[in-house]
Formats: C-alpha cells, structure tokens, sequence
C-alpha cells in the first residue's frame, strides 16, 4: 500500500515536472524566408516544409523534438517586407498564436499570453526583414505604427527574436539582380532570380532599407548566421556570406551594407543598424538554405559580442565552438 | 597492421583538419536572461525618447548618411564596383548627384592607386519600381559639375528631378539606379544604386519653441501641413560640443495649415548625463508618413537653443514601461523554472 502510495507520489511529481519545463519552455515562432510565388501563403505544407530538407528538421530540432510547442506562420513572401501579405500577415499570426489559435497545420503553443504563456520568434532571411519593420514601428510614436496590422500587440507579447541569415540590410544579390549583373553571378538556384517586388525591396539602396523605415526593434533580435559558401554567387558578395546575404546584413551592421566582414571582425553590439536592441550570437558554417533546414551539422564559430564563452571569458571571435551543430540544434539549446 | 594504424591516423588527421576541434564553450547565460536584463535597463525610457550612449554618432544623421553599394564585375574578380549618391532623398527641382568608382574589392594601397587611375565608361538608367525609365546618365571623371577632382577616379553625374516625375504631396518613388561600367582592360561590372523621390506633404517653417513638462524638456515645432495624414516629427538634443544626448520621436495626424507639433524628451535622460544646458537641437526631421515609402524630409541641423536649466528640473525618476517589465518578468520566470 505504502509501495503504492509512493509510486503515484513520485508519478505525480514527475509528471508535475515535465510540466513545469513544458509550461517554462517558449513557444517558438517561425517566419520563413522570401519566396518567388504565393505557395507558403496559400498552403501551409510549403510553409512547413521551408523548415526540412528530406528528414532532416530544422523545427523538430529547435523543438527539442517537439518538447516545445511551435507555430508555422506563412506569409506572402512574394510581397514586400512591409505589405499587408507580408509584416500585416505575419503580426496577424503572431496575434493568433499568442491566443492560443492553431497554425494552418493544428499546431498551437502551449500556453496563451494570457495564460502567461512566452513566445520566441524565430525568423529566417527576408523574415528577418520582416520583423525589423514590424518591431520598429510598434509604438504611437513610430512612423508606421501598426501600418497594416497589430505591430504593437506582438511587440508586447513576444520575447525575443531570433534570425537567422537575416536580411537586415539587404542582399547584394538583389543589387546585382536588379542591376543585370546576374550573368556575372550564379544565382539561378536562389530565391532572388529576378528583380520582383520583394528583391526590390532587399536591395542595399538606402530608400529601401527598412532601418530607414522603423525604428529601434521593440524587443531583442539575436543574430546567427552561415558563412559558406554557394559556389559562384559568394564569389560576389563582400566578405563572408550564406552565398545569398553579406555578413553586413545578417549581422545588421550600421554603415554600408556592402562592408567586407568575417568572423573576427563583424561588427559588435554597439555599431548596428539601429542604437539598440540587435544582439550577436554566432556563425556557422552552413549557406542560406542549411541555416533554415538542418541539412548540414556543421562548424559553429565565435564572432565578436556573441554568446560563448572559453573559460569563463568570451570566446576570442573565431574560435570553434562546437564542431557539429546546426542552427536548428543550436536554438534549441539557447532555452 | 602497421598500415592500418598508418591509415587510420592520416584518417584521423583528415578529420580534424575538416573539423577543426572545438574548444570547451558554454553559453554566457540563457537567452532569456540577456533579454530580461536589458528590457529592465530600456524599461528606465519611454519608447519615444531614449538616450544616445556616450560616443555614438546622432542617430538622425547616421540613418540619413547615404551609404556606397558595392559588387563585383564576375565571379572570383579582384575589383569592384561602388556606387553611391549625395544624399538619400531628394525633391523635384533638385539636383542628385551620382558617384561610381572601381575600387579593389580586397584594398591593396599600391594596387587601388593603379586601378583606380583606369579609364571607364560609366552609364546609369534611373527606373522607378514599376519598371518606367526616368533618364539614362553618363558619367565622367572631368572635375566638372557634381564631380570634385578631374581624374581622381571618381566618376559622377548630376541630375535634376523633373517635376513631371513627382509623387502626390505626402508620398515618395524609390528610384533605382542601374549602372553599367567598361573598364580599360575590357572588363565589366554592373550594379545598382538609389535614392528617394520624395514629396514631403508638410516642412518645418523655422519657429520652435521649448517648455519644460513633468521634468522633461517639450519642443514645439510649426510646420505647414499640405497634404492631411500622418506626420513623424525625430530630433536629436546634442550638447553646445555636438555630442548627442538624447533622441526622441512623435507621430500626429495632421490637417492642411499652419500646425504646432509637440516632442518630449524625457528628462531622465538629460539628469544622468548631467547636460543642465545650455542645449542644442541637434537634428530633426519631419517626415510624411502617409504610407510606405515614407516621404522623407530634409533634416535640419543646429535648429534651436535650448536654455540652461537646473539639473533637478529634469526627472530622476525611471519611465517604468510596464510592456518591459512584464517581459522581463516572464523571461526570467521561464528561466528559472528550467
């Protein structure tokens, strides 16, 4: 009987556990990347199979195996960043999420904002973008405050973002789309093969920008991103890259987004594109396409401001970190 | 065996050559905790005026210095091409002056000196974003017009914005800049830059005014309204040194007039640095926010002089925005219970 009593105590407490952690981990967020047709808008199995290249999965890694609850925005990444098909789309999901609605695939988060629930976004590319606009123009004070949907809602009730291979500032591969210099570049197996409304949009002009567009981002973003190479279009692009963003962009520095950067010098928390609120992490050795699907378990390095320490000191930037880890893993572990 | 164990090492050395090892790393802190921190430090400001740390450069200004886009002419190329304009945006009547250079993509003092000396011929076609072509540019190095030095390697064009081309009062065109350059020795480079066509629907006319509020520091800034809409007034409070101090932002719907505009610079931000004044209004610009892009207005530098006060007129106490602190909070909930 006492045997007993203890063996449903222990259940109990066990139970009351995995809970707990359930109950403490985020819901994670995901906002995928530019596309060139409406496919993850209008279908959420592309959105969802943005984050997978054959069993790999960026998302069930990210999820702890799906410990953690998640939701999977699709958007018309076909659109500029801040259409309504586009950041408007995106901070309706948010909104939706945050009260406990369902992705298009009946996935929902564990707990509402009102339930005291926390939501990470976790963006990718032009997602990124995406979220500078929507999180720069959540207050009264900002010049497109809530401009075509609830910005300030989702400032309010999300944690932090996390990008990956954010396009910050832009790519210089929607420069040389744009600017016919595509025959001098291979980009024929990238999302930017014409100069489209969105490309034009990411473009490192500075009328385009969407720094000149927002403000500060209401909440945290927190930078990763991959410095291999697709061969022929890095070739291109200034200092390291995912063969489609500069590290300028992914890594949102202030100055111009064509500056040559790499691991040792990209530019630390204090010089980017806005006077608060972008944060390094750290940069993998995986291109555009690894950093959003758990393709390539790979190299991670420490870059300047970043999140590692050796010893109890930041890691000098440039030092290997971990010698496989994918991005997907890699957030997994930061809750 | 011998050649086994042979094998097995170079093996073993291939891999590691592959795989660099990793030192032992940990992360600082959970992600949750960094952000708690610092929304418990941004929770001491309101979101529409905020501090500018010591040592960095007014934020208007930064944002609204134009930028130099770069790409390369081909795959593996050692030079590069840099274009860049004089400003971000421009009005009709206005002239906007072009820049190109080729430059060497990897800076090599000698090398740069003798690229930048080859004869080009530098082309541009302004597009707007539906595809229209508003002109087609030549470029030159003759230390004429836009261009400063004849021969610098500086190659530059100046071009003056047609009325007929203008957006409605209130808006803006996003103007590409598609170039097209032959260097000396047959090579090719292409690349593209822009600017803003903007027709701000409200200006600043000159007359401001400062009061101190609740211990922080209201500028009031006429401006003439011609188009009804949403309007962003942003300025910088610099010291006499031109050492920023503070930012802080307003939005209003506004309606055709002659209008007052209202910005506060919390106070808390001028007590910790101890900038009793006298103060400057270092930059502000208005901006018409009738839908994006923004129509962006001229920033205005060194504007108004804001009187010395004495540092208890301006607040000590921290805003307490309660949208941080509530983040803040669950963070660090989320934290701890893991």
């Amino acid at each position: 009987m006492l045997h007993t009593c203890l063996g449903r105590a222990t259940a109990a407490v066990a139970l009351l556990l995995v809970s707990v952690s359930a109950q403490a981990a985020p819901c994670l967020i995901f906002v995928h990347g530019k596309q060139t047709d409406t496919g993850t808008y209008t279908n959420w199995s592309t959105a969802r199979n943005y984050w997978k290249s054959g069993t790999r999965d960026f998302i069930k890694e990210a999820t702890k195996n799906f410990a953690s609850s998640y939701y999977v925005i699709g958007y018309n990444g076909s659109r500029p960043y801040w259409d309504a098909q586009a950041a408007g789309e995106v901070a309706n999901e948010i909104v939706n999420a945050t009260n406990g609605g369902a992705d298009g695939g009946g996935n929902r988060c564990a707990q509402t904002y009102a339930q005291g629930g926390t939501f990470w976004v976790v963006a990718h590319s032009m997602g990124g973008t995406v979220m500078d606009f929507i999180l720069g123009n959540n207050d009264s004070s900002d010049p497109n405050y809530n401009y075509n949907g609830p910005y300030s809602t989702v400032a309010s009730r999300i944690g932090l973002a996390v990008t990956t291979g954010g396009a910050h500032r832009g790519s210089q591969g929607a420069d040389a789309v744009c600017g016919d210099s595509n025959w001098a570049c291979n980009w024929a197996g990238s999302w930017i093969q014409d100069c489209d409304d969105p490309t034009w949009w990411l473009r490192s002009a500075d009328d385009v920008q969407v720094r000149t567009y927002s403000n500060a981002p209401a909440k945290n973003v927190y930078l990763t991103g991959g410095y291999e190479a697709i061969f022929g279009a890095s070739a291109c692009l200034s200092g390291e890259d995912d063969g489609v963003v500069q590290y300028a962009s992914i890594f949102a520095c202030s100055g111009s987004a064509g500056t040559s950067y790499d691991n040792s010098n990209v530019c630390g928390n204090s010089s980017k594109q806005e006077g608060s609120g972008f944060r390094n992490l750290d940069a993998s050795h995986e291109n555009h396409d690894d950093e959003r699907n758990d393709a390539d378990r790979d190299v991670r390095k420490a870059i300047p401001g970043g999140i590692w320490t050796c010893s109890g000191s930041p890691c000098a930037p440039g030092t290997t970190v971990q010698s496989s880890m994918s991005t997907g893993q890699f957030i997994g572990i930061l809750y | 065996m011998h050649s086994t164990i042979h094998r097995s090492l170079s093996i073993a050395a291939l891999a590691a050559i592959i795989a660099p090892l990793a030192q032992a790393a940990e992360l600082q802190r959970p992600l949750a905790l960094d952000a708690a921190a610092s929304y418990r430090e941004a929770a001491r400001y309101p979101e529409w005026s905020r501090p500018v740390r010591e040592g960095m450069p007014d934020p208007i200004v930064a944002q609204r210095t134009p930028t130099r886009q770069v790409l390369r002419g081909r795959q593996h190329s050692e030079r590069q091409l840099a274009v860049w304009a004089s400003g971000i945006a421009f009005e009709a009547g206005q002239n906007v002056d072009l820049y190109a250079s080729l430059e060497d993509a990897a800076p090599r003092s000698l090398r740069e000196a003798l690229t930048r000396g080859q004869a080009l011929t530098i082309t541009a076609t302004l597009v707007d974003e539906a595809g229209r072509t508003l002109a087609e540019l030549d470029y030159a190095d003759d230390g004429r017009g836009a261009d400063v030095l004849r021969g610098d390697g500086v190659y530059s064009v100046r071009y003056r914005l047609a009325p007929e081309h203008a957006p409605a009062p209130g808006h803006a065109k996003s103007i590409m800049v598609k170039l097209r350059a032959l260097a000396a020795d047959g090579e090719s480079f292409a690349g593209s830059g822009g600017f803003q066509y903007s027709s701000p629907g409200a200006r600043l006319t000159g007359v401001f005014d400062n009061a101190l509020r609740d211990g922080s520091l209201v500028l009031r800034a006429q401006a003439e309204v011609l188009a009804a809409g949403r309007y962003h007034l942003a300025a910088t409070l610099s010291d006499l040194a031109g050492r920023p101090i503070a930012e802080a932002q307003s939005a209003h719907d506004l309606k055709p007039g002659v209008q007052e505009i209202e910005l506060t610079f919390y106070g808390l931000a001028l007590h910790e640095r101890g900038a009793a004044g006298p103060l400057r209004v270092g930059s502000i610009t208005l901006t018409s926010a009738l839908g994006v892009p923004n129509a962006l207005g001229p920033v205005l530098s060194n504007v108004a002089l804001i009187p010395a006060r004495p540092l208890s007129a301006y607040t000590d106490r921290a805003f307490g925005r309660p949208d941080l602190l509530e983040a803040a909070r669950r963070l660090e909930v989320d934290a701890l219970q893991r």
